[in-house]
């Protein structure tokens, strides 16, 4: 997405900015854990990020595929400052749940970004510009001619 | 993302910083230069 006049990546559920040369640090969004509702219901208590018994964390997906599925989400909500929807490898650390299909993480940042060629509906995308754009990460950007989907 | 049921947790610290900062330059050497006027020694004959 276009922050300014600099290109950020962002969660494609949430509104979170990756900075550039700062690890992102996951917070839970739940609203439960952010009110307090300690006395009527003891699971709502703050609770470390991420957790069992919640979904909040950093998630990566053990496939490409798998990660896939989830990059057109909201592709119907219009959002003006969405440049290209892009995919890639990431660094988790910190503390983590592993699950079947996938890890949350407390903490993690880009180790490698693929940008398709085209869009979903194979419009072609500026891949050059926005490649130069996210340098400022200062991990390898890749552009790819599609986004491998499980069928 | 659904990563399915979780099968367990741990905490893990990475062996090498996964975030390449970029380092500050380093200042440049401020040590000032003393100008002498002690002559040349000449050389021997």
């Amino acid at each position: 997405m276009k922050q300014r006049r600099e290109l950020r990546l962002r969660s494609v559920v949430f509104n979170t900015i990756w900075t550039p040369q700062e690890e992102l640090v996951a917070a839970c969004n739940h609203i439960w854990a952010r009110l307090p509702l300690r006395r009527l219901w003891p699971p709502a208590a703050r609770h470390e990020t991420p957790s069992r018994r919640c979904t909040c964390g950093i998630h990566a997906a053990h496939d490409l595929e798998m990660a896939a599925s989830y990059l057109y989400m909201y592709d119907d909500v219009r959002q003006p400052h969405l440049r290209c929807r892009a995919i890639g490898r990431v660094s988790l650390w910190g503390s983590v749940v592993e699950g079947e299909h996938g890890w949350r993480a407390s903490h993690a940042y880009p180790e490698r970004i693929l940008l398709p060629r085209t869009d979903r509906r194979g419009k072609p995308l500026p891949v050059d510009a926005i490649a130069d754009g996210l340098a400022c990460y200062g991990v390898p950007v890749e552009v790819i001619e599609r986004v491998p989907i499980a069928a | 993302m659904d990563i399915g049921e979780p099968r367990r947790t741990y905490t893990i610290e990475p062996v090498e910083d996964p975030v390449p900062r970029e380092r500050p330059a380093p200042p440049p050497d401020e040590t000032p230069v003393i100008e002498t006027d002690e002559p040349e020694e000449a050389p021997a004959r």
